[in-house]
């Protein structure tokens, strides 16, 4: 029921970001909630974090999104190689797998980015809720700014 | 009124020095020559120092096609040689960077020494000697490398006046901002563009395109100040402009830079920019300095570089202040990157081939913000080096 309920959420999650529906997105995340995109520099030799957002500072970010100008097409998240690493209680770390993909608007698809979701997540009953992600992103070449997460 | 096609290509009705034929963008003659009279000859920005902070510590780069390899040697200097062994040619070192007392060639295990470059092992060399080859005439090819408030040159010309003498007074207005304390790279982005690369230094010195990012004009557009700036023009092209102050509260959700966290010489929520020809643009937003370069790959093909840079021996706290300063803005996820890019590849769609013929850099505004005097003066260097005109490189017309 854990694992079931966890799938559930980072399926669903994926979906809402995809939809760029950020409203329900942020209501599976719990108010403490935090989102970090880091990737490793081969150039530097140290970490880097490119987006770092409280609920609020999200919500904040992804609501200013449609005021920019932006790519065209879609982004497609897929999400797998779910595995619950450690639990405390009702509190699980949870890795996945991500792959995202940009479709422009002539269909055509091109792979944009890959990397990992290093999860905190609340499961109480059947109901999973964020606590925090971390997207660690392998690729650091994107072909564009996305304005919102990944 | 439209206009029809003889219309649309006529020679624009402004001096010849305000306007560019777009054929300088695509023309695949035009970018090969610029391989050899501009980026072969010129000193070239290839890293911050603080990326060598070791001896032995070395990056990889490369200009105008030549792959380098600068490294830190044992006495604090910093050499940039040929990445690519003199026996076949192969290049030596894969890695962006690290750490090497000895660096070996996969192909026949030539070593060489990363800080003099000298070649220090050649297996069964005797069979080289017989006719005349020995291995102190093997080392690596040494290019001129210097520092200045610890950006990293190079040029590939044996001949170029100092680097002194290159950047002149250019990054006076940046001196007491990059020179006063250690600083260090911090991030390190880099993309490939489909555009050709003067289109993106253009794109730093073009300030009327802030009217593309909603973040520019919530937080500088709608200051008088942000107007007032003027324009610095100096020799070989390089340009910079005043500072003035955003008012970064003006943007939902962000609010004033923290005064804890400012640079050396300007303050948290000032912005001052200046950009040396050909390829380098230093952006200071009082907390934190962007500096972009390019490396041109192709006449519609850039990679351009972007390096987050910030006082040493900050603080988590004051770190973590400086990288969301830098981020929100500048990173691949921030605001304006993402916009810039977005323009230059759009711009590059319908420039290259020729469908476009001009580019007009004839906005006059007394030296102030939008006047597009620092990109006229970048192209006279361009002409200057080229030996072309930029408004008919091909003797159009």
């Amino acid at each position: 029921m854990r694992k079931h309920a966890i799938e559930e959420l980072l399926y669903k999650s994926a979906r809402l970001i995809d939809d760029e529906n950020f409203d329900d997105f942020l209501e599976l995340c719990e108010p403490e909630f935090t989102y970090t995109i880091s990737t490793f520099s081969d150039e530097l030799g140290t970490e880097m974090v490119w987006w770092h957002k409280d609920k609020e500072g999200m919500a904040h970010a992804v609501s200013n999104a449609d005021n920019h100008e932006r790519y065209t097409g879609t982004l497609r998240r897929h999400v797998s190689m779910v595995r619950v690493l450690g639990s405390d209680d009702d509190r699980h770390d949870v890795e996945s797998a991500v792959a995202v993909y940009h479709t422009e608007v002539n269909g055509v698809t091109s792979l944009y980015a890959v990397g990992l979701y290093n999860d905190k997540i609340s499961v109480q009953g059947e109901t999973a809720r964020f606590l925090k992600r971390e997207a660690v992103l392998d690729t650091r070449r994107l072909t564009h700014g996305p304005h919102i997460p990944v | 009124m439209s206009r029809n096609t003889d219309e649309y290509h006529k020679k624009p009705p402004v001096p010849d020095t305000h306007y560019i034929d777009n054929r300088i963008y695509w023309d695949q003659d035009i970018f090969d020559e610029e391989q050899e009279k501009i980026f072969s000859k010129i000193w070239k920005f290839v890293c911050h120092e603080s990326e060598l902070p070791e001896p032995y510590d070395f990056r990889t780069t490369t200009l105008a096609g030549t792959p380098l390899i600068i490294c830190r040697g044992t006495d604090g200097e910093i050499r940039t040689f040929i990445n690519a062994c003199s026996h076949r040619g192969l290049e030596i070192v894969r890695r962006p960077r690290g750490n090497a007392k000895s660096l070996e060639c996969i192909f026949h295990r030539w070593t060489y020494d990363p800080t003099t470059g000298e070649c220090t092992g050649i297996p069964r060399r005797e069979a080289f000697e017989k006719t005349g080859l020995q291995m102190k005439d093997c080392g690596l090819q040494e290019f001129k490398t210097g520092v200045y408030l610890g950006l990293v040159f190079v040029t590939l010309n044996d001949d170029a006046e100092s680097l002194e003498e290159f950047i002149g007074d250019a990054l006076e207005m940046h001196r007491e901002t990059l020179g006063t304390k250690p600083m260090e790279v911090f991030d390190f982005y880099e993309q490939v563009l489909p555009t050709n690369w003067k289109s993106w230094q253009e794109t730093n010195m073009d300030l009327y395109h802030e009217f593309m990012h909603l973040a520019n004009r919530k937080t500088g557009l709608t200051q008088n100040d942000y107007y007032e700036r003027k324009w610095h023009v100096y020799r070989n092209g390089h340009a910079g402009v005043d500072r003035y102050k955003a008012r970064y509260d003006k943007y939902k959700g962000w609010t004033a830079r923290d005064e804890s966290v400012s640079l050396p010489g300007i303050s948290p929520n000032e912005f001052q920019i200046v950009n040396l020809y050909p390829d380098l643009a230093i952006n200071a937003r009082g907390t934190v300095i962007r500096i972009d370069s390019q490396i041109p790959l192709a006449p519609d093909k850039t990679l351009v570089q972007y390096r987050g840079l910030a006082v040493k021996g900050d603080t988590p706290a004051e770190r973590a202040q400086r990288v969301n300063d830098y981020t929100v803005i500048w990173g691949p996820f921030g605001t304006n990157l993402a916009e810039d890019t977005l323009a230059v590849s759009l711009q590059a769609r319908a420039v290259h081939g020729g469908q476009v013929p001009y580019t007009y850099w004839n906005r006059e505004e007394d030296g102030l913000t939008h006047d597009d005097i620092g990109l006229r003066s970048y192209y006279r260097e361009w002409e200057r080096l080229m030996g072309r005109p930029a408004s008919a490189p091909l003797n159009r017309g």
